[in-house]
């Protein structure tokens, strides 16, 4: 952790223009932090708290990009009302 | 003008820079996490987000362009039409034919109605096709991708046909000159670079015709201006291509194959740009030869 946090504090800096490339960095950490947690406890025999880690990790995950996509959903939505394909 | 095409380049500019910084961004990751299905997923969603919105804008810019014309077009042809009844005689020697109107009124309506629409479903399924793997549609969006290319081929042929019988475009021109231009052109650009040809040499005769009575400045004016739009388009599928060739060696392949076949709609929507841009010179010319022909009359 103490490397991994500084270098993406960095790739932060150099990609941070970039649009989603703060999200994709976002979720790569998340990755990393709940595959450890999940080896951790799977080491330990606690297999259902370690499934229940990567269940939490793959909502949040989920929950950071639907609420990215949300907007161009409704773009998409307004260019197909516009075509008159939705009634 | 130099301006605005120039402007256009720089809109592109930042997109490119932004999806090729996603792809070293996505090197850079994949050393940190190798063989992990979740950065693909990731990498391939974030790559959607930032081109989805691109081709939101190309598309609504079409959809009000058409709208426009097609409202244009309603109030214009009475106009012309009693124009036409009152100068018979002397617009007999470049013949317009009414139905000229009609058939750049059913590709307007075409074109809204079904061209736009079944290009945005093409779109939507290599989409879906690219996300979901498993359930593969690419069979369809190449199929209803190859029918538009077919429908605007046809109209092209039925306009060029229609406007050289009609006897308004039948000053030939020295054709030796730009045939290689043409050829060039024809291979370069992948599936609408026939379509690109002959609009190319429609706007020409037309404007050989029509230099005569509004000027040569006026005419290559509105051309240049209408054909900013298309060469927008074309840009912006030439940067896909660009990319996917680019995104090969990096990427994952449903990436690469996901910008190529954005390239490809997006050649395809090119040509149907190039329908509107025919029809819209064409009943611009129309009005300004008629205009001339009243005002020098009456004066």
């Amino acid at each position: 952790m103490d490397q991994i946090i500084p270098l993406f504090r960095r790739l932060h800096f150099l990609f941070g223009q970039v649009p989603f490339a703060n999200l994709l960095l976002a979720s790569v950490v998340i990755i990393i932090v709940s595959e450890f947690v999940e080896h951790l406890l799977e080491e330990h025999d606690y297999e259902t708290i370690a499934h229940l880690v990567k269940l939490s990790a793959n909502v949040l995950l989920v929950s950071f990009w639907l609420k990215e996509a949300m907007p161009f959903v409704s773009k998409l939505q307004n260019l197909m009302e516009a075509f008159e394909m939705l009634r | 003008m130099k301006e605005v095409v120039f402007a256009q380049l720089m809109d592109m500019l930042p997109f490119f820079f932004f999806v090729v910084s996603l792809m070293i961004l996505y090197v850079v990751l994949q050393m940190l996490l190798p063989d992990n299905r979740y950065l693909d997923e990731l990498i391939f969603y974030a790559c959607l987000l930032v081109v989805i919105p691109e081709l939101i804008v190309v598309f609504e810019a079409v959809v009000e362009v058409v709208k426009v014309l097609t409202s244009m077009l309603f109030a214009f042809i009475p106009i012309i039409g009693s124009i036409l009844l009152i100068l018979e005689g002397p617009l007999s020697f470049i013949a317009w034919n009414p139905i000229v109107l009609a058939i750049i009124q059913f590709l307007l309506f075409v074109t809204d109605k079904l061209f736009l629409p079944l290009l945005l479903i093409a779109i939507l399924l290599d989409v879906w096709s690219r996300g979901m793997q498993e359930l593969p549609l690419t069979k369809m969006a190449q199929l209803i991708r190859s029918f538009l290319i077919i429908s605007t081929g046809t109209a092209m042929l039925v306009l060029t046909g229609v406007l050289t019988t009609a006897g308004a475009l039948v000053i030939t021109l020295n054709d030796t000159i730009n045939t290689p231009i043409k050829k060039t052109l024809e291979q370069a650009i992948p599936i609408v670079g026939s379509v690109l040809v002959q609009a190319i040499s429609i706007v020409k005769k037309t404007q050989v015709i029509t230099s005569s009575f509004i000027g040569a400045a006026a005419i290559i004016a509105f051309i240049t201006t209408l054909s900013v739009p298309i060469l927008y388009i074309l840009l912006k599928a030439l940067t896909y291509r660009v990319l996917s060739s680019i995104s090969e060696p990096l990427m994952p392949t449903r990436v690469t194959l996901l910008f190529e076949d954005l390239s490809k709609s997006l050649f395809v929507l090119c040509g149907i740009a190039t329908i509107i841009f025919i029809c819209v010179v064409v009943v611009i010319v129309l009005f300004f030869a008629m205009s001339f022909f009243l005002v020098g009359r009456s004066g």
